[in-house]
């Protein structure tokens, strides 16, 4: 298996505002492109912090505070001069709760592409379709694109804000606990979107799960009090860490 | 199910051995019967790519298990995956000593035509072979049958080796051949108990029944 780089975190700290402890100390390591990435660790440990720092979400908090670098694609996304409509096109996020607009099923797919200045009829209907395609619910509403999405179950809602994020073309797609508020047969299929989903796109997520961080990824990293303990590939991470915590972590013996 | 694609990896490298580990075997008897050694460079070939391969397949498995937690069928067919990539590798341990003990053997003239050592072959390597289909199929009625032909392989090992006791008794200058080819009866016989236990994986992974150690008509007539 051979692996590009698609992302790079190289000496990161992070502050949030008005602390002088950072959240995140000295976090190094490579998002591989076409690759599932998780981030797992203990509450508080600070992997929803990282994984909202690879689209710069803590500036929509004034005084929050990046040092280093985060590179996606050798360029540094913690520039000052950084377009951050253009960096969160590229970089996509799907939250932890669906978070449909209230708006149709169509509209809330077709969202970000007239945004984006896309008006034509045509275009906007073949991309809709071609994103919810690809999160497997264009079965399920084809036939009722002009409902409220609010009517759709939490499941569908997820796979809908999915489908939004997928519709701009992002580069890199990140997750944060996407299913902790699904049930099983909806996680499931959730978990078996994220791995096809990787043939086009580089994902990062972050789950309190650690065995869907083992289905699903191809690299884990371990994070602990702010620090990232150990990164590998998940076949290793789950069967012969290298740190004693990660080892404890993984066999259950925190807390 | 995310774990499918796995589970189908791990089938085929274990065909891929398997079949490996099958020719190494009738390349190794090979050179005893035709008492020609350009068959033996083959297994020690085969005998290092298999060596490799039960590594990197014991890997791919216990990580497939710590990460997609298998459980009823899929469980079965993990912990058998291993003892099946554990016995494959041994089949080729066996094959290598067989390659070894030919080296010797046509270093001097032959002893006399083979003709049950050709038979025995035949049987283990059917045994194993089929072994491998059943392993292949999940089919567990050939599996059974795999398992009922083991008593042939032991009774012919059993022929051999006093037809070998004559001619050492004829001319003590026989023995150094004679007790090579009873190592190699030994090999073949192991083989055959190899192929048996893949069998009865088989038949685990499927049924979830345990066979080891247990004849088989016992477990006709516990069916009643």
């Amino acid at each position: 298996m051979s692996e590009n780089l698609k992302m790079q975190v190289k000496n990161f700290y992070f502050y949030y505002a008005g602390s002088k402890e950072p959240a995140l100390k000295n976090i190094n390591m490579p998002i591989y492109e076409n690759r599932v990435t998780a981030l797992i660790g203990p509450s508080g440990c600070g992997k929803t912090t990282l994984l909202r720092s690879f689209n710069r979400m803590h500036d929509l908090y004034p005084g929050n505070r990046y040092e280093g670098e985060i590179l996606l694609d050798g360029e540094n996304i913690l520039r000052e001069d950084i377009d951050l409509i253009d960096l969160r096109s590229r970089v996509g996020m799907v939250f932890q709760k669906p978070t449909p607009f209230p708006m149709s099923i169509f509209d809330n797919v077709a969202y970000g592409l007239k945004i984006r200045g896309i008006k034509d009829k045509t275009e906007l209907s073949e991309r809709v379709e071609k994103a919810l395609k690809q999160a497997a619910l264009w079965d399920e509403v084809k036939d009722r694109l002009n409902e409220p999405a609010s009517g759709m179950s939490g499941g569908q809602q997820q796979r809908l804000v999915i489908a939004r994020a997928l519709a701009v073309e992002p580069e890199v797609l990140l997750f944060d606990e996407p299913t902790s508020a699904l049930d099983p047969i909806s996680t499931a299929k959730i978990e078996e979107l994220v791995v096809q989903l990787k043939e086009n796109v580089t994902i990062v997520i972050v789950t309190h799960n650690m065995q869907q961080a083992a289905r699903v990824s191809d690299y884990t990293g371990f994070m602990y009090m702010g620090e990232l303990i150990e990164f590998d590939k998940t076949d290793i991470i789950f069967t012969s860490p290298k740190e004693k915590l990660t080892e404890q972590y993984i066999s259950g013996k925190f807390g | 199910m995310l774990i499918k694609p796995r589970l189908e990896e791990i089938r085929d490298r274990l065909m891929e051995m398997a079949d490996m580990a099958a020719e190494m075997v009738e390349n190794a008897v090979e050179a005893i019967v035709q008492h020609d050694p350009k068959y033996l460079p083959k297994v020690d070939e085969l005998e290092e790519k298999i060596d490799k391969m039960e590594v990197e397949n014991e890997s791919l498995i216990i990580s497939t298990i710590a990460r997609y937690q298998p459980e009823a069928k899929y469980l079965r067919i993990l912990v058998m995956d291993l003892f099946v990539n554990r016995d494959l590798e041994r089949i080729g341990d066996h094959a290598e000593n067989i390659k070894e003990n030919a080296e010797r053997i046509i270093q001097r003239p032959k002893l006399k035509e083979y003709v049950d050592l050709p038979i025995m072959t035949e049987i283990t390597l059917g045994m194993l072979k089929d072994a491998i289909r059943s392993l292949s199929e999940l089919d567990t009625e050939l599996a059974r049958d795999v398992i009922k032909r083991d008593d042939k392989v032991d009774a012919l090992q059993d022929q051999i080796i006093r037809e070998l006791y004559t001619y050492m008794v004829e001319d003590p200058s026989n023995i150094k051949v004679a007790l090579r080819l009873i190592t190699v009866t030994n090999n073949l016989e192991r083989i055959a108990d190899l192929s048996t236990n893949l069998a009865e994986e088989v038949i685990y992974m499927k049924e979830g029944k345990m066979l080891r150690h247990q004849e088989l008509d016992v477990e006709e007539g516990a069916e009643g």
